[in-house]
């Protein structure tokens, strides 16, 4: 039996405090088969990953790139064909560990015919809440998405929209110190996704870690802290943000104030040293331009690329 | 009612299954464990198998120890919401709709129209509740999955026990459910299109023969109702009643009214039995009055009944145990159901006559012969007195005298020779008491009911792994496999004429009925050889599948027989023995399964 | 791929659209015509719908029930009936007899047109299931289980001759001649839910059966497919069916004497009303038996001059045998005429090449031979056979062509004598005929009246001088008809005097008397002794 505590007061969990990796993958590894045992895809391969306490870790990569099934892998919906992952300390194939995950699919898989509050009963439930925390929770949650209004209308009477908060509301009712979140901005408004941005930011400010997949790139860059670039299964870059996006060979010198002289000036110091002027400043190029790059290498040199946090 | 086979006392059939069943599923568990292992060992290796397997072992055992309630209910709620909202009530509307029309099917004139009512409803309820379960069960599961609707679920601190317990639990709720509706409404149904009440108006002659006052005698006849009439008979004790026709007969009482007499006659009584029996254990004498274990075959085809030889020693010989004088305050109430066979014709408008003698297995003490004229397919009663004369013209007491320790021999003789009376076992049986009709017709239900969780368990085992669909056919096809146990058996055992499968095939096409040999050639050699394989298969087809139709007990509630209280426990203890590795089984295959698959 | 994938689609379509090709051909309705349009026959299941007289709206009647059960199997009806039949057998054998007719009746839903389920499903209930039951009322009540099931079985598919002559046979021969049929007679009298509104003197089996008989006949010449049996024997049906009708309304008459006799309360009746009682009954059976044989006399007349076809030769009639036989001297005598004595010597010549074992046998007189030797006669008989052909060969050349002429015209004569006795045998014509006209006799009618005085001076007045009397004038009237006509004794079981033979002992035996030893009907005694 599961203890009801631990839903509510996440943050006593004994491995909480030990500093290790919420999420760690040692060479996983996931193959695709068809019925008769024949490779069809290598959806994911080798991949090492960790994803540290509290922050906001963001899963990119085209179509096809193996996020999702990263994901899957993490949460226990696939069994890793090779390698390990462990999530909380605990093994991703361990049903224990989702007491303390919350999970947002891609697109939100509910039962159409309950209402907002029979979905989030049902769910709370399902983490063995006393029925007293259960309405506490759920009625918090309904008011967190805005959903009040439409509390006691059947699901499939709701917008894409709506069914996305919801969605969102369930995957919080167990108050998680892990969020994984699959394309959480994908069909809503620009408002639904300021909200969303908004909420993930709350939700590290609330200690929670986030692990979030997306091919959404403007998102990614608002919102994570590092990102881990997949291509065909491969891991192809990963780091911070800022750090990934700044050029380093590239000196950018923006100044006001400096007379034509002092601009020649640099300019021949620049000269001297090898150097030719374009313009002057730092520039951080957008994530598009990097993920573009990566990908086009990738498709040129397949192969691994990044490997160890850095 | 026919009893094939003799219904075993639930301990006797616990000590005998409970080593069989052990057997099975630690066979069943060896499998499984070797097939893990060996699709382990093709990965890692043997010894790195092993203990992954052991491993993995451990965490299915403890998950299972670690079901949450909470948990198995709120699916086995969320089951029966979805269950309701997809409409299930739709098979609860057809039920109703069968019945609206089933009065036109139902022969009004049955000789004998309760047990036909009542077969009716019970038959449909059964079919109806089966056919729901069957559908019911095997979409789930698949339909959350094909939906995605699992990623949400599995997502959270759900054991794959918890989701197939909570499905399994949740249908068995629904159809609970249904089952009590159903049951309900069915009762109403044969208890209000059988009810009915005549009027009576005695003529004058009718009135003086009642106030002559002569013992029991017919005064008049009863208007017609439900396509038929009764005598009203004036009892010895003075007390009005019609006769039995229809299976049932009615009070009739007097009111006076201004000096006038009016009569009125009550509602149907007696239409339904739920009789408790003491069935006996039964011997023969052959005509020279040697012990038999049966009696004369005459040829037919079906050897339940056996028969005595008319005129001579030949005796069919009841003993009867455990009888208690508390028990039958009355006498003892016999009940008759004796075949006849004629080797000459006879006198055509008479019956043949037998008789039977009451003995004391111990004391040898017997009474006088009892002549009986015999009726066939009916129940014939004999009320056997508390004093009665032993065959010295003594007068005697039947218990102490004739029944000592509780036990009683039932002699039963053809008395014409060159005709025979046919009897099996439970053709002869003392009747303890009536039991209460609504109790037999709730165990008539529980019956269906465990008819129903089994094939809902058999129903969710099969979902999680395969198809919706395809779940179905399997389901249907164990189904199949339980319904027609008996004939699977005699394919296994080779008692089917024509041979198994390929035999009959090769018999079809060339016209060859059963009786004729097949030529011995390499042709029929390898015909032998697949039937062969289709008998093991078939065997084994039969010894992992419950025979379903030994779980229905709607047979004895229609012939008007209490269930046997052990009966209804050896069933329900069946069904636990078979639903426990169905669920393990299930929680195997969904443990195993890659649900984003 | 996407392209294979297209490819296979288009392929796939094709094929659906190939299969619905022969379904078009195949059921297409049929149509009627209208002013606009003429009418088609629709297509090949229309038609055979038509030609077989199966369609449910061509006989007049919609049939929710069965239409349902068909439905439901989903089309595997072939499939359930055989489930069905399995378990019908099953229950057969389990004596389970509600649910065997249940499991019947849904067959019979299942494949209404299957006119061997029919019949039989239908024998299983009058024959085999009536059987397993002691109380003759209850196998009674099986016989009108398989009646009425045929008549179903007629609903479902009209015209059907077959199913008709089967309720023929079930209420004239099962209920007229089982061993109960004294019992089942009177039950079928009795049966109001049977015959519902008929009265009760029309309710007699014999003619209900030759109603049938009569029905299966009308749909036979209509252009039904006649019931498997030869046509003499078909269209006989009727003639029997009166006969056995008249000679069943003699047996009536003694049930009815002896129920007014068992009816005489001492007190309540005086010895007058009885007498008029008795008359009563005696006037009834003394016009209504004279009038059944004569309508017999005519159904056999009737069927004598029916036309039988045969293959090949002109149609025969059974009333053409003495002029086939006349013809045929006729022919014959020609024949001899153009070669005389050719026979006899043709005859000799081969007697003489006949292996001796089977001259031996031939010489054997015919009721000496043991099953061997009589195999053997007959095979010398075949051996020995003179044709007509064979004769007209030794006629002189000149005659040759004239002889064969007439030995054609003898042999195709030989032929139809041959079928015509062999039909006359079949339906035992003239025996029946003969029975007819005896019973028409003013013998026969002084016989049966005397016969009956007899029984009730014997039976109620407890008369025995007068019955003995009586019972000796009504064996002189027989002793005429049997010296007029000896070949009535050869089976002698079907005569109501032997009860008055019977009777006649009882009588004796109660007047201390021995039965005579020169009895005047001591040869139909020895013939019903030899027949029992």
């Amino acid at each position: 039996m599961t203890s009801n505590m631990a839903a509510a007061e996440p943050s006593l969990r004994p491995d909480a405090a030990a500093g290790q990796p919420v999420v760690e993958t040692r060479n996983l590894t996931k193959i695709y088969r068809d019925f008769w045992g024949r490779q069809k895809v290598r959806a994911l391969k080798a991949l090492d990953l960790k994803v540290n306490r509290g922050e906001i870790f963001g899963l990119l990569g085209p179509n096809g790139s193996g996020k999702t099934t990263t994901i899957k892998l993490l949460l226990g919906l696939l069994f890793p064909t090779d390698g390990e992952a462990f999530v909380l300390g605990r093994k991703a194939s361990d049903v224990g560990k989702n007491e303390r995950i919350g999970y947002l699919p891609e697109e939100t898989y509910l039962y159409r015919f309950l209402n907002a509050e029979e979905t989030l009963d049902f769910y709370g439930r399902l983490f063995d809440m006393p029925a007293k925390l259960r309405r506490q929770r759920a009625a918090e949650l309904i008011e967190l998405v805005g959903l009040g209004w439409a509390k006691r209308r059947q699901l499939k009477e709701y917008s894409k929209g709506m069914t996305r908060r919801i969605g969102v509301a369930q995957a919080l009712i167990n108050d998680p110190e892990l969020v994984v979140l699959d394309e959480p901005t994908t069909g809503l408004d620009p408002q639904g996704c300021r909200d969303m941005k908004d909420l993930i930011q709350n939700l590290r400010a609330a200690g929670k870690t986030i692990i979030m997949c997306s091919h959404l790139l403007p998102d990614v860059q608002d919102v994570c802290d590092r990102i881990a670039i997949l291509h065909q299964g491969e891991l192809k870059e990963l780091g911070r943000v800022d750090s990934l996006l700044k050029v380093h060979n590239v000196t950018e010198i923006r100044a006001t104030g400096l007379s034509e002289a002092a601009q020649a000036e640099l300019r021949t110091v620049i000269a001297r040293l090898g150097g030719e002027v374009k313009s002057i400043g730092h520039p951080t190029t957008t994530l598009e331009d990097l993920f573009l790059k990566i990908v086009r290498e990738s498709e040129q040199r397949p192969g691994r690329r990044a490997s160890a946090d850095s | 009612m026919v009893l094939e086979t003799e219904p075993v006392p639930f301990s006797d059939f616990f000590a005998a299954s409970l080593p069989y069943w052990l057997q099975g599923m630690a066979v069943l568990a060896l499998i499984c464990l070797a097939v893990g292992f060996l699709r382990l060992a093709v990965r890692y290796g043997p010894s790195r198998a092993f203990w992954r397997l052991a491993e993995s072992g451990v965490g299915y055992v403890t998950d299972l120890l670690r079901m949450s309630p909470r948990r198995v209910l709120a699916l086995a709620r969320l089951t029966v919401q979805e269950s309701l909202r997809r409409k299930v009530m739709v098979g609860f509307g057809l039920f109703l709709l069968i019945l609206m029309f089933a009065l036109w099917f139902l022969d009004a004139e049955s000789p004998d129209p309760a047990p036909l009512y009542t077969s009716f409803v019970m038959n449909c309820t059964s079919r109806l509740v089966r056919v729901m379960a069957l559908l019911l069960s095997v979409f789930s599961i698949p339909g959350d999955i094909k939906s995605r609707i699992i990623f949400t679920i599995v997502t959270k601190p759900v054991r794959a026990s918890e989701l197939v317990a909570g499905r399994m639990l949740g249908f068995v709720g629904i159809g609970t459910l249904m089952l009590v509706l159903m049951g309900g409404i069915s009762y109403l149904f044969v208890i209000r299109s059988l009810d009915h009440t005549h009027e009576f108006e005695p003529d004058a002659t009718s009135l003086a023969a009642e106030s002559a006052g002569l013992g029991s005698k017919v005064i008049g006849t009863t208007s017609l109702a439900r396509n038929h009439r009764h005598h009203v008979v004036l009892g010895v004790d003075g007390v009005l009643a019609t006769d039995v026709s229809q299976g049932h007969w009615h009070p009739v009482t007097v009111e006076e009214h201004n000096g006038h007499k009016r009569y009125v006659v009550g509602p149907p009584q007696g239409q339904f039995h739920a009789r408790v029996p003491l069935y006996g254990k039964l011997r023969f004498k052959d005509r020279y009055g040697g012990d038999a274990k049966r009696g004369t075959n005459v040829g037919n085809e079906w050897t339940y009944r056996s028969h005595v030889e008319g005129g001579t020693l030949a005796a069919a010989i009841w003993h009867f145990d455990g009888l208690r004088r508390e028990a039958f305050p009355q006498g003892l109430p016999m009940d008759m159901t004796i075949r006849v066979f004629r080797t000459e014709k006879g006198d055509i408008e008479r019956g043949i006559l037998g008789s039977f003698v009451l003995r004391n297995p111990q004391t040898g003490l017997t009474t006088q012969p009892q002549d009986f004229v015999a009726k066939e397919y009916v129940t014939d009663r004999h009320l056997i007195p508390n004093r009665l004369l032993d065959s010295t013209g003594k007068s005697i007491e039947l218990f102490g005298d004739l029944i000592t320790d509780g036990q009683l021999e039932v002699q039963l003789q053809c008395l014409q020779r060159g005709q025979f009376f046919g009897m099996a076992q439970p053709d002869v049986y003392l009747l303890e008491h009536d039991g209460s009709v609504g109790l037999n017709f709730v165990k008539g239900y529980v019956s269906i009911w465990l008819q129903m969780v089994l094939i809902t368990a058999l129903g969710v085992m099969w979902s999680t792994f395969l198809n919706g669909p395809v779940a179905m056919l399997a389901t249907g096809a164990s189904l199949v496999a339980g319904f027609f146990h008996h004939f699977f058996e005699s394919i296994a055992t080779g008692k089917t004429p024509g041979g198994a499968t390929f035999e009959s095939l090769v018999r079809m096409v060339q016209h060859k009925n059963t009786v004729i040999k097949l030529e011995p050639g390499w042709g029929t050699s390898i015909v032998n050889l697949l039937d062969g394989g289709v008998r093991h298969l078939m065997k084994l087809i039969t010894q992992m599948v419950p025979d379903m139709r030994a779980l229905g007990d709607i047979d004895y509630v229609v012939a008007g027989f209490n269930v046997p209280d052990g009966q209804l426990l050896v069933q329900a203890v069946t069904v636990a023995a078979y639903v426990l590795p169905i669920f393990l089984l299930g929680y195997l295959f969904f443990r195993l399964r890659e649900v984003a698959q | 791929m996407n392209q294979t994938a297209f490819f296979r689609k288009v392929v796939y379509l094709g094929l659906m659209a190939l299969l619905l090709l022969p379904l078009y051909w195949l059921s297409q309705p049929s149509t009627t015509a209208t002013a606009e349009q003429p009418g088609s026959p629709g297509g090949a299941l229309a038609q055979k719908r038509e030609e077989f007289k199966l369609g449910q709206a061509s006989l007049g009647k919609i049939d929710p029930a069965g239409e349902t059960i068909r439905l439901a199997t989903l089309g595997m009806r072939g499939i359930a009936a055989n489930i069905l039949w399995a378990k019908a057998d099953e229950y057969k054998m389990k004596e389970d007899w509600t649910n065997l007719s249940a499991t019947l009746e849904q067959i019979a839903y299942l494949q209404p047109n299957y006119i061997g389920v029919w019949q039989f499903q239908s024998w299983n209930l009058a024959y085999n299931v009536s059987y397993e039951f002691d109380d003759y009322r209850e196998r009674y009540a099986w016989v009108i289980k398989g009646i009425e099931f045929l008549q179903k079985g007629i609903e479902y598919n009209a015209n059907d001759p077959r199913l008709m002559s089967g309720v023929g046979w079930f209420a004239a021969h099962k209920i007229g001649r089982s061993d109960e049929h004294v019992q089942f007679r009177r039950l079928f009298r009795e049966d109001d839910d049977f015959h519902r509104r008929q009265k009760i003197q029309q309710r007699d089996n014999w003619l209900f059966g030759k109603a049938y008989f009569l029905e299966a006949q009308r749909a036979v010449e209509l252009g039904a497919t006649m019931p498997a049996s030869s046509s003499p024997v078909f269209y006989s049906r009727p003639a029997v069916a009166e006969s056995n009708y008249a000679e069943a309304l003699e047996g009536d008459h003694r049930e009815a004497l002896d129920a007014a006799a068992a009816a005489v309360a001492p007190d309540s009746e005086s010895a007058e009303q009885f007498e008029k009682r008795v008359a009563d009954i005696h006037k009834r059976f003394r016009l209504a038996i004279p009038a059944a044989w004569e309508n017999s006399a005519a159904e056999w007349h009737k069927l004598g001059d029916r036309d039988f076809p045969t293959e090949g030769t002109a149609p025969y009639r059974l009333n053409d045998r003495d002029v086939l036989a006349r013809d045929l001297a006729a022919a014959q005598a020609d024949l001899e005429k153009f070669s005389p004595g050719a026979r006899d010597r043709i005859r000799e010549a081969k007697l003489a090449k006949l292996p001796a074992d089977r001259r031996k046998a031939l010489d054997i007189p015919p009721q000496d031979r043991t099953p061997e030797q009589d195999a053997l006669a007959n095979l010398a008989e075949g051996d020995t056979q003179v044709s007509y052909d064979e004769v007209a060969q030794q006629a002189s050349a000149s005659n040759r062509a004239a002889a064969e002429a007439a030995a054609r015209r003898a042999a195709q004569l030989q032929e139809m004598l041959n079928e015509v006795t062999r039909g006359r045998e079949n339906v035992n014509f003239d025996g029946w005929l003969a029975r007819c006209d005896v019973e028409l006799t003013d013998d026969a009618r002084q016989a049966r009246r005397w016969l009956h005085e007899g029984s009730m001076d014997f039976y109620v007045l407890a008369d025995l001088p007068a019955a003995r009397s009586a019972l000796e004038k009504s064996f002189q009237h027989w002793r005429h008809i049997l010296d007029k006509q000896p070949e009535l004794i050869v089976d002698p079981t079907s005569f109501a005097m032997l009860d008055g033979i019977h009777v006649y002992e009882a009588v004796l035996k109660q007047m201390d008397e021995p039965f005579p030893k020169k009895f005047i009907l001591q040869d139909m005694l020895e013939a019903e002794a030899r027949m029992r």
